[in-house]
């Protein structure tokens, strides 16, 4: 489980609008060439967004998938799914001050 | 127009946050590199960051793709900014108290070293945006 690799395809479809279209048009193709364990690619690929924040998945690059409403997600769809998960207090847990 | 711009990036999102009060002496210090600048020029101190804010989190509204969770949090720091209650704020703003404040909340962080470099005045101007869980300020001296 390498869930980096969730978040930089988060991070890259904001910022490559080829790779963006191609997630649309065909996802799991898309998905297949990247590191993804096989969960993690299923989780993408089923819009299970409040499953990949409990893994770690970082909500602020995770809410890229409803701004371009990919893997079936729409703002309500992600908002119902992330509102249910975790307690509230981010996937990076507080570690103190520097 | 040309004007030379100075970015200083501070994290207010991901843990380890850096304490107020070091954001806080990184303002002073900037004012202090202002005021030893050899040449007699007017300078701008630009800041930007929420005060309560959730971004993509399990705290944001309903069909939405961010939110306000801590309106109360928020008050309390336009009440302290109106007041130039620096020393409080200070002491109030923790790692802890910020990131309850939404996942965003630790961009209060670059109003603090903002208020580092200004000096205990009240703002000129300050306009609440509560509901967005931010404000707009402007404080001017000569």
């Amino acid at each position: 489980m390498t869930i980096y690799a969730v978040n930089k395809v988060c991070y890259r479809i904001l910022h490559e609008p080829s790779f963006r279209s191609d997630l649309a048009n065909d996802p799991l193709k898309t998905l297949s060439t990247e590191p993804l364990s096989e969960i993690e690619r299923e989780l993408l690929v089923n819009g299970e967004v409040g499953k990949l924040y409990e893994l770690g998945a970082h909500p602020f690059l995770l809410s890229h998938l409803s701004r371009f409403e990919l893997f079936g997600l729409t703002d309500l769809v992600y908002s119902e799914r992330i509102r249910a998960a975790g307690s509230g207090d981010g996937a990076a847990q507080l570690d103190g001050s520097a | 127009m040309n004007i030379p711009i100075v970015p200083i990036f501070i994290n207010g999102l991901s843990p380890p946050l850096p304490a107020a009060r070091r954001c806080f002496a990184l303002g002073e210090m900037v004012r202090r590199a202002i005021e030893n600048w050899p040449k007699d020029t007017r300078v701008a101190i630009v800041a930007s960051g929420s005060f309560s804010l959730e971004i993509g989190g399990p705290r944001i509204s309903h069909g939405k793709r961010s939110g306000v969770p801590d309106p109360d949090w928020a008050s309390n720091v336009l009440t302290r900014l109106k007041r130039a209650e620096v020393n409080e704020l200070l002491n109030e703003a923790t790692s802890d108290r910020l990131m309850k404040a939404g996942n965003i909340g630790g961009e209060l962080l670059n109003w603090i070293a903002m208020l580092g470099a200004i000096g205990p005045r009240r703002p000129r101007f300050i306009e609440p945006q509560i509901d967005h869980g931010h404000a707009y300020a402007v404080w001017r001296w000569d």
